[in-house]
C-alpha cells in the first residue's frame, strides 16, 4: 500500500494504525531484503500518538540509519553487533512505525547488495537477479510491499539504481537539503538520505518531512524556494544515450517523454565522471572508515599489541571491497600521487558542475535512464570495473550535488527499467511535478 | 601499474593487513582501476579547495556510550602501545 491510502484507510476507519503495522509485521521476507526486524519497536510505537502525516505509517531504514537502541550493522562483520545510541535526525523528524533496517552493500560500497556481510538480497522480479544496490533491501522490500516505504541513502547512485532494478520510485535530494546526522559517513561530500516508494507523491510527502536544516549537520541547508514552473523544458543528453545500450531502454525513455518538449543537449564531461567519482569517494571513505579500529566500534580482534591490533581487527572485519576502497583511497591522497589522482579528479569535479549549469541556462530538467542495462544476475559481475561501470549514468549528480529521481516507466522481459529526471539545485518541486506527469503517461 | 611492493605499502598505510596472496591480486586489480582512471590525464583546470559549504556550525556535545563500546567508566582500555621486547 501507499502512505496515502494507508492514511486514507484509517482515517476512513477501514483499519486501525495497530492493524496495518501487524499486516505488515505478519509479511515473510523470503527476499533478504531486511538483516533486523523490529517488531517490539513497531507495535510500541504503533500504539502511541501522533498527528504527523507519517506517524501512522510503518516504514524500514537501509541499515546504515542509526535507531537508538537497535544494531546498525552497515551490513558489515565489523558492526554486526553494534547497537546505535541515537536516533539519526530524519528518524526523530518522520516519528513513524519502525518496521526494519534492511540490507546493503557493505557500508554502502556496491552497485548490487551483494558485498553484504548478511548476503545478497534477492529482485523480487526475479530471485536470480541483483535488486541494485547500495540500498537494495530498501528497494526490494518496498517493491514486494514488505514495507509501505523505506529509506536509503545515495552516494552515487545507491538510492536511484535499486529503485530501477526493482520497479519502484527513489529520490536523491539536493546535497544538503536532508541532514546526515544519524547516517553512517561513506563519502561525505556526496552522501545524501532519501526515500524508496511506490509513488512519487509518496516521495514527495517523506522528502517534505525529513528535509531542512539541522544543526547537527554542518552541511545541511535551509530549503531554497524556486519558482514554480509548468512549460518545463527538458535537455535529452547524448552522452546518456549511446549506441552500446539496449535499444529497448532506449525506447522506453523516448516513449515516456513522448509530447513533452524535449530537445537533444550534451554534457560533454561525462566520461570522466565515473573515474573521479570513484577518486573521490575512496578517498573520502579511506578518512571516514579510519574510525573502525577495534576500539571505538564493534568489531575487535585480541592481538599482541596496538599496531596489530589495528591490523588484524581491520583484515577480519572489513569485507574485500571495503578494503579494495580504503586502499584505493589510501592510494589516491598518497605522497606522490595526489596530484595524478585526487587533484585531477577534483578538477574533473568543477568541469561536470560546469556542464550542468550550462544546460540549465536553457532546460529546466535533464532526463536518462538510470541505468544502461536492467537488473543483472547474481554473481555476474566479477570483477570490479564492471560492477563500477554499473554508476554510469548515476554519479555525475553527486558530483554536481543536484537532485535526481528515478521513475518506473516499463519492463523489459519481465525487468523493470527506471527513467532518470535531473534538476537544478533546491528545485525539488518542480521536479516532482514532471515526475508526477510522466508516472501518470506510464501507468496509462 | 602498480607493484606488489606498493601494494603491501598502501596496506600498512590503511592499517590493513593483507597475505601474499591477496596482495597479488589487489595488484592486478588496482592496476586494471588505475588504468582505467588514466583517462583524467587529459582533464585541466582549476581544483576547488572546498567542496563543503556550510551555513552555520554548532559546538560538540557529549554523547552517552552504550555498552557496544570498551570503555571503562570514563575511559577506553587500549592495547599497550610500547612492550618491553620492542
Amino acid at each position: 500500500m501507499t502512505i496515502k491510502e494507508i492514511n486514507q484507510g484509517i482515517k476512513e476507519k477501514k483499519f486501525s494504525v495497530l492493524e496495518i503495522t501487524k499486516s505488515y509485521l505478519e509479511k515473510k521476507d523470503n527476499l533478504n531484503a531486511f538483516i533486523t526486524k523490529t517488531d517490539e519497536l513497531a507495535l510500541s510505537q504503533a500504539g502511541k500518538e501522533g498527528d504527523s502525516i507519517l506517524s501512522k505509517i510503518p516504514y524500514a531504514l537501509k541499515d546504515n540509519l542509526m535507531v537508538k537502541g537497535t544494531k546498525t550493522t552497515c551490513a558489515s562483520k565489523m558492526m554486526k553487533d553494534y547497537v546505535a545510541p541515537y536516533n539519526a535526525t530524519c528518524v526523530e523528524k518522520i516519528k513513524g512505525i519502525i518496521l526494519g533496517k534492511t540490507n546493503l552493500d557493505e557500508f554502502a560500497m556496491g552497485s548490487s547488495t551483494e558485498t553484504s556481510y548478511f548476503s545478497v538480497t534477492k529482485n523480487p522480479h526475479d530471485n536470480s537477479r541483483v535488486p541494485g544496490g547500495s540500498s537494495g533491501g530498501s528497494a526490494a522490500a518496498v517493491a514486494a510491499d514488505l514495507v509501505p516505504y523505506a529509506l536509503g541513502s545515495d552516494t552515487g547512485g545507491s538510492i536511484r539504481l535499486p529503485a530501477s532494478f526493482c520497479g519502484v520510485v527513489g529520490f536523491k535530494p539536493t546535497y544538503g537539503t536532508v541532514s546526515r546526522y544519524g547516517l553512517v559517513a561513506f563519502a561525505s561530500s556526496l552522501d545524501q538520505i532519501g526515500p524508496l516508494t511506490k509513488t512519487v507523491e509518496d516521495a514527495e510527502t517523506v522528502f517534505n518531512v525529513i528535509a531542512g536544516k539541522d544543526k547537527k549537520d554542518a552541511t545541511s541547508f535551509k530549503r531554497k524556494e524556486i519558482k514554480k514552473n509548468e512549460n518545463f523544458k527538458i535537455a535529452l543528453p547524448k552522452e546518456y544515450f549511446v549506441p552500446e545500450m539496449d535499444n529497448k531502454i532506449k525506447k522506453l525513455i523516448e516513449k515516456a517523454v513522448e509530447g513533452l518538449k524535449t530537445e537533444k543537449s550534451s554534457l560533454p564531461n561525462t566520461e570522466y565522471a565515473l573515474p573521479a567519482y570513484y577518486i573521490i569517494s575512496t578517498s573520502e571513505a579511506s578518512a571516514n572508515l579510519a574510525r573502525f579500529d577495534g576500539i571505538r566500534y564493534g568489531f575487535q580482534k585480541e592481538s599482541k599489541d596496538l599496531l596489530s591490533s589495528y591490523l588484524n581487527t581491520r583484515a577480519e572485519g572489513f569485507g574485500k571491497e571495503v578494503k579494495r576502497r580504503i586502499m584505493l583511497g589510501t592510494f589516491s591522497l598518497s605522497s606522490g600521487y595526489y596530484d595524478a589522482y585526487y587533484s585531477k579528479a577534483q578538477k574533473t569535479r568543477e568541469l561536470i558542475k560546469e556542464d550542468f549549469e550550462k544546460v540549465f541556462q536553457k532546460f529546466d530538467f535533464i532526463i536518462t535512464p538510470t541505468s544502461p542495462n536492467t537488473a543483472f544476475k547474481i554473481g555476474e559481475k566479477k570483477d570490479p570495473i564492471s560492477m563500477y561501470l554499473t554508476d554510469i549514468f548515476t554519479v555525475s549528480v553527486n558530483l554536481a550535488g543536484l537532485p535526481a529521481i528515478s521513475i518506473p516507466v516499463g519492463k523489459i522481459d519481465g525487468l523493470p527499467v527506471g527513467l532518470q529526471i535531473i534538476g537544478k539545485r533546491f528545485d525539488e518541486e518542480n521536479l516532482f511535478q514532471l515526475a508526477k506527469i510522466i508516472e501518470k503517461k506510464c501507468q496509462k | 601499474m602498480i607493484s606488489k611492493k606498493e601494494v603491501i605499502n598502501i596496506a600498512k598505510l590503511a592499517r590493513i593487513k593483507i597475505t601474499g596472496e591477496e596482495a597479488e591480486e589487489f595488484q592486478k586489480e588496482f592496476s586494471a582501476i588505475l588504468d582505467y582512471f588514466e583517462v583524467l590525464k587529459k582533464i585541466e583546470g582549476k581544483e576547488k579547495k572546498n567542496n563543503y559549504s556550510s551555513d552555520g556550525f554548532r559546538k560538540d556535545e557529549i554523547e552517552e556510550f552504550t555498552d557496544n563500546t570498551l570503555e571503562k567508566g570514563k575511559y577506553f582500555k587500549v592495547k599497550e602501545i610500547f612492550s618491553n621486547d620492542n
